[in-house]
């Protein structure tokens, strides 16, 4: 054997050997490595995903990513606090068009909603069907009847809780209740048209839309709304369009959507820290069993380290043969875990239903169908941990395993 | 001397929206001779349920079908609360708070005084003729009277809760019966007059009872002890001010 | 007999018996940690919401929580605030009376629920009266003052001194009418509750709505979260006592904080369920390093198995030795990693735990930022069980290969 020329080539080549010679062995300790790796990237796919879905609600749950309204407006939602939006538009239209995937005009007012036996205090909404349906939930339509046509449309929407309340249907009518910017008391009638289901209670019990035109009208304001909503295509971009927008339409608030809703925010940074602490947990776990499997792998094959030493094989390079060897498995071990988990992604790609906590997910405002979220970043980390602590892991036997001395060695077994 | 049968086709061949001018007018007749140009009335309001009931003693001031001003003279607890009605809008003023306040919407389908009419239910004033169309179901001869059962439906955006409702009006314009239904057809509420006589030198319903048909014993009632019509009032009775500050 | 054999046999191989006694004791650590907290933060969670407004229990008129009519009374409150008083369970009970009122500023009018309360008894159930930021919670038990959220406060365009114009039903119908000075303003991180209650004495709320004494519910604060169901009991059948002829009049009923708070509790069950999602990743990494282990540690000894089974040991007994080493190393993992694990808890059941970087966060609404996990029987024993199971379920494999093993073939083997 010729030590010298290309040791390194060597020393792979035996790890390969070995580890190839024992397909029972290096099948079970890939096991655990396999199993520890895949179930962090699985983690991952789903914690990430009900975190995303919690801020895709907060976006979608009329808040959009950027919303442009009178300063007093987020304190005090009334009628009088509404703007003339014609000149929005056309700016919209223009130059920061590209930044800006979809907005949309809303007339959002308190009023009353009465049947023929209850009324509820709700948030009328007057929204044009077609840009709203591209930035809130309105957009994941009815369960019953239709959904609104046209910005001028008659007909209401209501959530499906609300019609369980008023013990309606489809069809009926209502009559909603509110004050016009003259302070006068402006009612009329509705018919219900459609049926939306939300996930949270309070979502379906509080909205009710109709066109805009119909609102504006029934409640004097001529072409003035409520408030903006903007749905950026770069989420990154937001700071930037902020700026912009707060310095065009001075007379505005702009607010982005973490400032309206914090709370989304900051739970999405508390699960960040904990999901990297909880794969490091897994990883200890997985080192403590490599480690242990490396050592009664290494002393089956105390002889044959003995022949090698014998052979001229210095301690030095048995401690990176078996180095080695761990980097064989550990890197087939995140291949195959890396696949296995990518091949789960591609399957439950569309979601994965967990209705049977509807209603606790409706409380806490999380879907009941979680969308996984493949987070590279998530991933790297979950690989380099393992692969850095499977090697370290490995170095002790592998030490020890140089620490023998051949005549012990080959004596026993 | 047109045979009988003859004038009996003559009817037939009537367009049926003659009908319902007809539907029409005697509802609008009926709601104007109640209302009366102006009217000045004193009352005693009873609210009525299972386990108690309460009277009101209220001097009531009404000019057109949108403007009205209510005064409660007794008990001494309600002496001196005060409702004044425009056109969809209320006011109510307690002077021991004295302070004028406007109900909001949210405070529009509460009941009004403790009685089973709302203040949405005061501001409704003649919407009964402008706001529905009107069928003439049909009449009937009682005590020397033609009963005319009129069936009344809203319009589409009307700002009304019910399916329908349905009047009985007697041929001399009062108001027998008003019957409310939700949209499945449903009887909920009723408002019938119990007593018809004279006052101010009309005839009218003298006391009026509106009953919840789901709830039983819960009703409340209106008997008039004094009524006057035509009369003249100053220009300033229905402001907010005189809500507040009253002459008399 | 078959215990000592197997004892020496785990000894005979000190590392790899540490190394697997070091991976079981860690995950049995980690999950009694991770479960002390999650359960002291539902705990938490639910004290939060319990002690901030809403009680543990509340007795009220049937049908008052379907339908809070200021009419559905409880007519002899006293006498029943009373006699919960001498339950040992009941940690403090207070009587509320309650109506929708509008409630007008200078130029301002909101909607709001008016809320009667006991100066000297709801301080005891709810934490609003301790989070008055500015001004205070009444002068005294009769004074004529109210005291609101500061986000109605703010609607209304409120300091406190100003007065409010109250209208709202009386008990019998009729208007009642009252203009009162605000004497405080309160933040209790409930958006809910600091738009829409506002607070004054019971007292000057019966006598301004003519409640002739009545009231509208009793809150219960208890002892402790966990027994609830046997104090609605006890409760219930005192209630029973006092009405022993329902009749016409039904008897109060008393809620829990499940009822008066549905969300919550499916959200802690949610939760829950997520919870197990990581522990398992942990159990199952853990549950196969030890079947690796035992494995390779069997295949190793097959020689061993060999000549046992030539002196006469049955494979059933041989098989018998294998399951009482795991169940031995288990048990010595188990009881290190418990050993830490009740010593991490407790230390941080002292200076508490909090996710680094997010106690600021929290604070702003009013959610806890440290946990303080307790040291309970469930977390305490759920972890050991769990392992000492899988360890069990880790041994089928190898006991199946050893069942099959004759002499011949185990001597022959290398």
């Amino acid at each position: 054997m010729n030590m010298a020329s290309s040791p390194t080539r060597l020393l792979l080549t035996l790890a390969y050997r070995n580890v190839c010679r024992n397909p029972r062995r290096s099948v079970l300790t890939l096991g655990a490595i396999i199993v520890g790796l895949a179930s962090c990237l699985m983690l991952s796919l789903l914690a990430r995903g009900i975190s995303q879905g919690l801020l895709d609600d907060t976006v979608r749950n009329l808040t959009g990513h950027i919303q442009l309204h009178r300063p007093e407006f987020l304190r005090d939602p009334v009628i009088e606090q509404s703007f003339a939006a014609e000149n929005i538009g056309s700016y919209f239209r223009g130059e920061f068009a590209t930044g800006i995937k979809h907005w949309t005009a809303r007339v959002r007012v308190p009023a009353v909603l009465m049947s023929e036996r209850e009324s509820y205090p709700i948030t009328f909404l007057g929204v044009d069907p077609g840009a709203e349906g591209k930035l809130s939930f309105f957009g994941d339509g009815v369960s019953l009847g239709r959904s609104l046509e046209s910005p001028g449309d008659p007909g209401v929407i209501i959530g499906k809780k609300l019609l369980q309340l008023l013990q309606t249907q489809v069809g009926k009518r209502v009559v909603i209740m509110s004050q016009g910017t003259d302070r006068e008391i402006n009612d009329q009638g509705f018919r219900i048209v459609g049926v939306f289901d939300a996930e949270l209670d309070a979502t379906e019990r509080a909205f009710v839309f109709t066109g805009i035109r119909t609102a504006q009208k029934m409640l004097n304001m001529g072409a003035q709304v409520s408030e903006i909503a903007l749905l950026v295509s770069d989420t990154h971009t937001i700071e930037a369009l902020l700026k912009n927008l707060s310095h065009e339409f001075a007379e505005l608030q702009v607010l982005p959507w973490y400032e309206i809703e914090p709370l989304a925010r900051t739970l999405r940074q508390i699960q960040d820290k904990f999901l990297v602490f909880w794969f490091g947990i897994v990883v200890v776990a997985i080192s403590i069993g490599l480690t242990n499997t490396l050592f009664m792998a290494l002393f089956e094959r105390v002889r044959e380290i003995g022949l090698v030493q014998a052979l001229g094989m210095r301690p030095w390079q048995i401690v990176i043969e078996v180095l080695c060897e761990s980097l064989i498995l550990l890197v087939v071990g995140m291949l195959l875990a890396n696949a296995s988990a990518l091949l789960l992604f591609a399957f439950v790609k569309n979601g994965i239903d967990l209705s049977i906590f509807a209603q606790g997910t409706g409380f806490i405002g999380i879907r009941s169908v979680v969308i996984p979220q493949l987070l590279p970043a998530d991933w790297i980390k979950a690989n380099l941990l393992v692969l850095a602590v499977g090697m370290i892991s490995s170095f002790y036997p592998a030490w020890k395993g140089s620490r023998l001395v051949p005549a012990h060695a080959m004596t026993r077994g | 001397m047109i045979p009988r049968f003859l004038y009996f086709l003559l009817l037939l061949l009537l367009p049926a929206s003659l009908f319902a001018q007809d539907a029409t007018e005697i509802v609008r007749a009926a709601i104007d001779y109640w209302r009366d140009t102006t009217s000045y009335t004193e009352a005693e309001m009873t609210v009525h349920r299972p386990d108690w009931s309460r009277s009101m003693s209220l001097r009531a001031w009404t000019k057109g079908q949108t403007q009205s001003l209510v005064r409660f003279t007794s008990p001494a607890k309600d002496a001196g609360n005060a409702s004044l009605r425009d056109g969809r809008n209320m006011w109510s003023f307690s002077p021991k708070v004295n302070k004028v306040i406007k109900i909001p919407p949210s405070m529009m389908t509460q009941s009004w005084m403790g009685s089973d009419f709302s203040y949405n239910d005061l501001t409704k004033g003649d919407d009964i003729v402008k706001l529905y169309t009107h069928r003439l179901l049909n009449s009937i001869q009682q005590d020397g009277h033609t009963h005319f059962e009129v069936e009344a439906i809203p319009f589409e955006d009307a700002a009304v809760v019910w399916g329908k409702e349905v009047l009985t009006i007697r041929d001399d314009h009062i108001m027998l019966r008003h019957r409310f239904f939700d949209q499945e057809g449903r009887l909920i509420k009723e408002l019938t007059a119990r007593e018809i006589g004279q006052l101010g030198g009309k005839l009218i319903a003298k006391r009026i009872r509106m009953e919840k048909v789901e709830e039983a014993n819960t009703w409340t009632e209106m008997a008039h002890q004094a009524a006057q019509f035509r009369i003249e009032f100053p220009e300033s009775t229905f402001t907010l001010a005189n809500l507040s500050n009253p002459q008399e | 007999m078959i215990t000592k054999l197997a004892w020496r046999n785990l000894w005979r191989h000190k590392r790899r018996t540490l190394l697997s006694v070091v991976g079981i004791g860690f995950a049995v650590a980690v999950l009694q940690f991770f479960m002390g907290i999650q359960l002291k933060s539902y705990d938490s969670a639910i004290n939060a919401s319990v002690s901030l407004y809403y009680g543990h229990l509340q007795i009220q008129p049937e049908g008052y929580l379907d339908d809070p009519e200021v009419r559905k009374v409880l007519a002899a409150p006293q006498a029943l605030l009373g006699s919960l008083k001498s339950i040992t369970d009941v940690k403090a009970a207070a009587l509320r009376a309650s109506s929708f009122a509008l409630l007008s500023s200078e130029d301002r009018t909101y909607g709001a629920q008016i809320v009667g309360v006991e100066f000297d008894n709801e301080p005891h159930v709810s934490s609003i009266p301790g989070v008055i930021r500015q001004g205070v919670f009444f002068t005294s038990a009769d004074a004529q003052q109210i005291i609101m959220g500061r986000a109605l406060a703010d609607n209304l365009r409120l300091r406190v001194g100003d007065s409010v114009t109250i209208l709202g039903q009386s008990r019998d119908g009729s208007l009642a009418a009252m203009v009162l000075p605000l004497a405080g303003i309160f933040e209790s991180g409930s958006r809910d509750l600091d738009r829409n209650i506002v607070e004054m004495p019971l007292r000057t709320f019966q006598e301004n709505f003519g409640m002739e004494g009545a009231a509208h519910n009793i809150v219960v604060r208890a002892r402790s979260a966990s027994s609830l169901e046997s104090l609605r009991g006890e409760i219930s059948r005192i209630i029973s006592r006092s009405y022993p002829n329902p009749g016409t009049l039904a008897p109060p009923v008393v809620l829990t904080w499940e009822e008066l708070l549905p969300g919550l509790k499916e959200s802690i069950e949610l939760d829950m369920s997520f919870g197990w999602l990581f522990y398992f990743s942990l159990i199952l990494v853990v549950t196969l390093s030890v079947a690796n282990t035992l494995l390779m540690s069997v295949l190793e000894r097959v020689r061993e198995f060999g000549v046992m089974m030539s002196l006469g040991a049955t494979p059933k007994r041989v098989a018998g030795l294998i399951v009482v080493e795991s169940l031995l190393l288990g048990f010595l993992g188990v009881l290190i990693g418990t050993a830490f694990g009740v010593a991490v808890l407790r230390y941080y059941g002292v200076h508490g735990f909090s996710i680094p970087g997010t106690e600021e966060f929290l604070k702003i609404w009013n959610i806890p930022g440290a946990v303080f996990p307790e040291i309970t029987f469930a977390v305490v024993s759920i972890a050991p069980c769990v392992l000492l199971l899988t360890v069990l379920l880790a041994t089928i494999y190898p006991v199946c290969k050893v069942m099959r093993l004759t002499p011949v073939q185990a001597l022959h083997a290398v």
